[in-house]
């Protein structure tokens, strides 16, 4: 017992083919099946066979044991080997094994009818970067004019707006990112307040926290910080639904029903997000205030009655509004990123990941684009 | 010829329950699946069927009861476990839509399970995946395609072919012939019949194509009410008068003439 183990441990392969060389005789035995074949030692076995001065050689798989398709390819491919070095060999299988072979094998030279060409070689999928461009800036450009077509089909007919999507979106994007919102915010606020308060306190300008943190908080750092929230969390989100939404045939579906993809996604997902950036940024505005005022209360020994009266007297209302003005551009372009990355996912699984991240990274540096514009601008009407 | 109780079922279901969220999809299943035959399973659309075979391939987690492939359970399948994983190298299943992995061609999604079992060199794998593939009767041009490129019926012949990859001992099928033009659905039928006999399989497969069920079928599992109703030949099966919708199954407008056309055949057989 321990014996036969051992043989089979050891010899499994030597066990699956031998040359007989008295009667010219290449016996397969065993079991020729995927898991017990090994390629390379059977290929060696092979090689190694003398078959020179032989006039003739039959290959007999009687013994063999158990049999499947891929145990066929194998034997399939011993008598070719054998064809090469100009022998005529003359196969034995059972009759059960030999109609599979048949089978099996009469799909192999059909196989070699043709030689395979790759209908989609990889150089298509490559484009230069000009054509990349271009033909992102005329995706874009389409695309922004279809939405802009039925933002006129909806002023006409306003029923047709999907109130309940816009709901879903605004809950999506604003009421559920509150947290990250707040986190953030209060941190980064706090932060600054404690790493700005010793140069404040060297030249005993304490008070100058305020106007600091008036100016940088609600002019650049909260609608910049909010907006790179959105476009992580919803910007993101938008490509992935309309993705596999676009990979599901839904796209299509809805066209086949007669509604634009466009007024059913697209306009409630960007009016969702656009009204749900300022909202987020007038949160982000407070707690940003409450962090800043509880560290310079710490640090700077400034009451929280001192910071309020400061902040009313000495920080004008422009910086909180041209924050808001600029968040509900952020929302704009990022909800409008977002569904253009997900038209543009093509067919698999890949394309959804990569527009994804192209969809998130897109729209932050369009974020911090328009916000150097907006600088520009509100520098030019002394806001 | 074994006794019959001699034979290791290749699949064995025990007191099998399943609730989704309190709802009963399966009450009290028992069933014993023999080798070497093809089984299909019927039952009105939401009986569960789907959910029986997922079950079966331990990728739903049954309420309650026992599942045996190959008379190993799988409730304690764990896929970084090797025992598990050679037991299912022993098992293919066609999912209904395909599955095939969109980033990969028709070829890579074949190669990917003689990838992962076998220990032969590339080039192998890429000849016995093409050689899969024509066994299914997919056009050579199509093996370098991508699966969106493909038409509902090759996909199918894809997926199929991905599921024979590893050779295995039982073969899943979710609706095989749905979608597909007669011809093919015909060369479908001759082909896992076929390879029934040559490779001793044991198919099971879901489909509500009767000529499918009369073609090649050897037994019927009618699944209704929660449970299996009936485990028999086709013959009996059709017969049966005592389940009305099974009865109406094989009796109504659609079923009456083909049940005419292949009883026609075997008693001429017979004669």
């Amino acid at each position: 017992m321990y014996k036969q183990t051992l043989t089979y441990k050891i010899g499994q392969l030597d066990s699956i083919l031998y040359l007989d060389k008295g009667s010219n005789t290449i016996f397969l035995t065993g079991n020729w099946v995927t898991d017990n074949i090994d390629e390379l030692k059977l290929d060696s076995i092979i090689k190694s066979f003398d078959l020179n001065h032989l006039a003739s050689i039959t290959v007999n798989g009687m013994p063999i044991n158990q049999l499947d398709t891929n145990g066929i390819f194998f034997i399939n491919r011993l008598i070719n080997y054998l064809k090469q070095n100009n022998l005529s060999p003359c196969l034995k299988l059972n009759e059960f094994n030999q109609k599979l072979f048949n089978r099996i094998t009469s799909n192999i030279d059909h196989l070699k009818d043709g030689i395979l060409e790759p209908t989609r070689g990889d150089v298509s999928r490559e484009n230069s970067l000009t054509t990349i461009i271009v033909k992102s800036i005329v995706i874009s450009l389409t695309f922004i004019g279809h939405t802009c077509l039925s933002i006129l089909q909806i002023i006409k007919s306003p029923a047709s707006l999907g109130l309940k999507e816009i709901v879903r979106t605004i809950k999506n994007c604003g009421f559920n990112g509150i947290f990250v919102v707040i986190l953030l915010n209060l941190l980064i606020a706090a932060t600054l307040t404690y790493e700005m308060a010793p140069q404040f306190t060297k030249y005993g300008a304490n008070l100058f926290v305020v106007n600091f943190l008036g100016i940088a908080m609600l002019k650049e750092v909260s609608p910049l910080l909010t907006a790179i929230i959105i476009a992580g969390r919803t910007g993101s989100s938008i490509t992935a639904e309309i993705g596999t939404m676009k990979i599901n045939e839904e796209l299509d579906a809805l066209l086949t029903i007669g509604i634009s993809p466009f007024q059913k996604l697209v306009i409630p997902k960007l009016i969702g997000v656009t009204v749900a950036a300022p909202l987020l940024t007038v949160i982000a505005d407070i707690v940003g205030m409450i962090g800043g005022a509880i560290v310079a209360n710490h640090y700077l020994s400034i009451s929280y009655q001192m910071f309020t009266e400061r902040l009313q007297n000495y920080v004008s209302i422009n910086n909180y509004t041209a924050g808001i003005i600029k968040s509900v551009a952020f929302g704009i372009s990022i909800a409008l990123i977002g569904c253009i990355k997900g038209f543009n996912v093509k067919g698999d699984a890949n394309s959804i990941g990569e527009e994804t991240t192209s969809s998130v990274v897109s729209s932050i540096i369009m974020v911090v684009l328009l916000d150097a514009v907006f600088a520009v601008i509100f520098y030019n009407i002394k806001m | 010829m074994n006794k019959k109780s001699d034979i290791v079922p290749v699949i064995e279901i025990k007191n099998l329950h399943t609730y989704f969220d309190g709802i009963a999809i399966h009450e009290d299943i028992n069933l014993k699946i023999l080798p070497n035959r093809i089984i299909t399973l019927i039952g009105a659309s939401g009986c569960g069927k789907t959910t029986l075979i997922r079950e079966i391939l331990a990728l739903h987690p049954p309420t309650s009861g026992e599942i045996l492939i190959l008379g190993n359970s799988i409730a304690n399948f764990h896929i970084e476990d090797l025992k598990t994983k050679s037991l299912l190298s022993k098992v293919g299943m066609m999912f209904q839509h395909g599955a095939l992995f969109s980033s990969s061609t028709v070829v890579e999604n074949v190669m990917y399970p003689l990838v992962e079992y076998s220990n032969f060199s590339k080039n192998t794998i890429k000849e016995i995946a093409e050689l899969k593939l024509t066994l299914t009767g997919l056009p050579k041009e199509s093996f370098t395609k991508y699966p969106q490129e493909l038409s509902g019926g090759m996909l199918k012949r894809v997926a199929l072919a991905r599921a024979l990859a590893l050779d295995p001992s039982i073969i899943f099928l979710d609706e095989p012939t749905s979608g597909l033009d007669p011809n093919s659905a015909d060369a479908l039928d001759k082909l896992l019949s076929n390879l029934q006999e040559h490779l001793s399989l044991t198919i099971v497969m879901i489909t509500h194509d009767l000529n499918s069920i009369w073609n090649i079928s050897d037994e019927l599992i009618y699944m209704g009410n929660k449970t299996i109703l009936l485990h028999d030949t086709v013959e009996v099966a059709s017969t049966s008068t005592q389940i009305l919708e099974l009865y109406q199954y094989f009796n109504g407008e659609r079923g009456l003439s083909i049940k005419n056309f292949y009883q026609n055949i075997r008693g001429k057989k017979n004669d």
